[in-house]
């Protein structure tokens, strides 16, 4: 792993996870999140809660319209949807 | 899976998380600019991002463009330089409050009334950042600042009228907040010929909010979602009512002739009296 970048390990370390089975719609990547909670309070649907470790959980993906306000609203780049809209 | 889209465009080889503070607008900025490049698919290698000083002139850092990190207030007229040296360059100037109208505010005024073909994107977040939280031209009256303990005394400037007055092309405003909207201005200007400002009015959570005691990042943009009108919305209300709200929206949007293309003609003409 490139020991210079931290947006290819970040990739790589998000593809890993993918590749083990991460299904849920939308994937926080924990290492770049500041917990401003920006995501948590504007989700219009509630799927996200702050957790014990002060990064937000996908607590209700089923509630989830994959909207990307979270993604587009995240100051850091650490949260975003993982599936394409339902058309 | 889907991956996050704007990391592809991000610097490899720089530290990441950013170093904006938490919750602070401009990584949000960041995120609706990289947006707007990816929708009109400009080619990578034909993006500029020109920065001054400030919080907000680390962002040519962190996003993969040709990019130059110049003087304090400065930005403008580096950029005006690269525009005229190679005119097929989108040239974007990243600036702030601080930079762009108080230390560059000749600059600023200049290259809008030449009408240097620039997109200026002016994070403003009322207040100095990096240096301490001291107050700006576009602190509002009355509100707190290191240098204002009491609140400062002074009259904020708009930067949009301020542009528009110098002979701005195309002047607009979003918020952070509505940073769907933000990306939309931001993909106008920069198919703008002239003089382009896009204000994102960006929350700075850790002084101005601090100070303010307007509380945390999230109610900060709270306010901006309670406070905002459109344009097209304030054009009905009568001034009272608008009286502290941010107004967004397409200000100013003229079809004019940018200085680039006068000074090749002055440059052609030049050459043909030889
Ligand atoms: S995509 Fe929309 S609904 Fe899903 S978590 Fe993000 S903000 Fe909430
Ligand atoms: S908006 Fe981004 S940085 Fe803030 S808590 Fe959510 S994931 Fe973390």
């Amino acid at each position: 792993m490139a020991k210079n970048s931290d947006v290819m390990e970040a990739r790589l370390n998000i593809e890993e996870d993918f590749k083990k089975g991460y299904d849920l719609p939308v994937y926080v990547y924990k290492p770049w999140c500041k917990s401003c909670e920006i995501c948590v309070a504007f989700c219009p649907k509630q799927v996200l809660e702050m957790g014990e470790d002060r990064k937000p959980r996908v607590a209700r993906p089923d509630d989830c319209i994959l909207c990307r306000q979270c993604e587009i609203r995240c100051p850091d780049l650490a949260i975003f949807v993982t599936r394409e809209k339902k058309k | 899976m889907r991956m996050h889209p704007s990391y592809e465009m991000l610097r490899p080889g720089k530290k990441f998380p950013h170093v904006w503070c938490p919750g602070c607008g401009h990584g949000i900025v960041q995120g609706a600019i990289i947006r707007a490049v990816q929708k009109l698919g400009l080619p990578r290698d034909e993006m500029v991002m020109v920065s001054g000083i400030g919080c907000s002139s680390r962002m040519p850092v962190y996003v993969d463009f040709n990019s130059l990190h110049t003087a304090h207030g400065r930005a403008i007229a580096f950029a005006t330089g690269v525009k005229l040296h190679n005119p097929k360059l989108h040239v974007i100037v990243i600036t702030g409050d601080g930079d762009a109208l108080a230390i560059g505010g000749n600059h600023f005024i200049h290259a809008a009334r030449r009408n240097a073909d620039l997109t200026v994107i002016l994070m403003n977040n009322n207040i100095y950042g990096m240096t301490g939280g001291q107050y700006s031209p576009t602190t509002p009256i009355g509100k707190r600042a290191s240098t204002a303990p009491y609140g400062t005394a002074e009259r904020d400037f708009d930067p949009c009228a301020l542009a528009q007055a110098a002979g701005a092309a195309f002047t607009a405003r979003g918020v952070v907040y509505n940073a769907v909207e933000l990306e939309k201005l931001i993909e106008t200007a920069l198919t703008r010929k002239g003089f382009s400002l896009v204000e994102a009015i960006s929350p700075c959570p850790t002084l101005y909010g601090r100070l303010n005691k307007e509380g945390s990042a999230v109610k900060m943009l709270q306010w901006q979602k309670a406070n905002t009108v459109n344009v097209k919305a304030a054009e009905k209300l009568p001034p009272d009512q608008l009286n502290g709200k941010i107004i967004t929206g397409v200000f100013h949007d003229v079809e004019t002739i940018p200085y680039t293309q006068i000074y090749n003609q002055i440059i052609q003409r030049a050459q043909a009296s030889k």
